[in-house]
């Protein structure tokens, strides 16, 4: 039966599992406490304010950790706030390296259950994602 | 010699990138902004930098947060009216305590001929004041290099947010060419 809502907390919980070496920032409120609630991690930098640049905290991460997967976790409004940051992301399209003497490497994508892409930055095994 | 001419001064725009390459400020973002022209193109000449053209100033406060929580340093460049995109997201600074360094290059200041950049400009340094950002004025071309040393010495060494306020009359005024 099509349609139907999913349990953002559960998601969450799923998303996180088996994080690896994952990077987590989360923009303010539920995207917060969700990622808390699914258990505190060193590599989760939670924002509280500074609605609008969660993208961008996580671009900032992401092009000084290049070898690293980064998430960014956060809720409608706050990516709205900073609709922007998804123009200059793909200026840069981390890890694609912003060193020109570097080969490039494009972002990898796989099609998951639903039909719909998921950017990866590198080849790993599919963790079941909703 | 008496017949040599005096060694001109040094081009404030050019002593820009080196004082920041000496700070290791690697990332540099920005708006794009004719009196920051020369720093930028010759940082992203420079294949050890890293240039992101942003498409609002605020992004690079949230982008060299992220930067340094990855280990690495930057430096926003942008100009007065940019400083008033800024506002709410600098708590982000407050809050995080990351080294935050800017540059301004000031408009509404000094015979300005677009009035639409007077209350923005005027309003810059108090502004930045008010959300607790440390600030210098370099007017003459010799206090530049000095000025930057000092709010690079300052942000990095105190993880604080520093700014210097590059004076319209640095840039000298806007001709029209027909």
């Amino acid at each position: 039966m099509p349609g139907g809502t999913l349990d953002r907390r559960t998601v969450v919980a799923e998303l996180l599992k088996g994080r690896d070496e994952l990077l987590v920032v989360t923009g303010l409120g539920s995207a917060s406490y969700d990622a808390m609630a699914a258990g505190d991690d060193e590599h989760n930098f939670y924002l509280w304010a500074a609605m609008g640049s969660a993208a961008t905290v996580g671009f900032g991460l992401a092009m000084a950790q290049l070898d690293r997967p980064v998430l960014v976790l956060t809720g409608d409004g706050e990516m709205l706030m900073g609709l922007g940051a998804i123009a200059s992301i793909a200026q840069k399209r981390p890890p694609q390296s912003h060193n020109r003497r570097s080969r490039q490497r494009p972002l990898r994508r796989d099609r998951n259950a639903t039909g719909s892409y998921w950017p990866r930055r590198r080849t790993k095994p599919d963790r079941g994602r909703v | 010699m008496l017949d040599q001419p005096a060694a001109s001064p040094p081009d404030w725009r050019e002593q820009i990138l080196p004082l920041l390459r000496e700070f290791d400020a690697k990332h540099i973002v920005y708006v794009p902004d004719a009196g920051h022209s020369v720093a930028i193109r010759r940082a992203e000449a420079d294949d050890d930098m890293v240039t992101v053209a942003l498409t609002t100033e605020e992004e690079g406060i949230g982008y060299l947060a992220g930067a340094w929580l990855g280990g690495e340093r930057g430096a926003l460049l942008m100009q007065s009216s940019g400083v008033g995109n800024c506002l709410n997201t600098l708590a982000l600074q407050t809050m995080t305590k990351f080294p935050l360094l800017m540059l301004v290059t000031m408009r509404g200041d000094w015979a300005e001929f677009n009035p639409w950049q007077n209350p923005m400009g005027q309003a810059t340094e108090a502004a930045l004041k008010l959300m607790g950002v440390r600030t210098w004025r370099a007017d003459h071309p010799g206090d530049v290099a000095r000025l930057v040393h000092g709010a690079a010495t300052m942000a990095f060494d105190g993880d604080e947010a520093c700014a210097v306020l590059l004076g319209q009359n640095l840039i000298g005024e806007k001709k029209w060419v027909q």
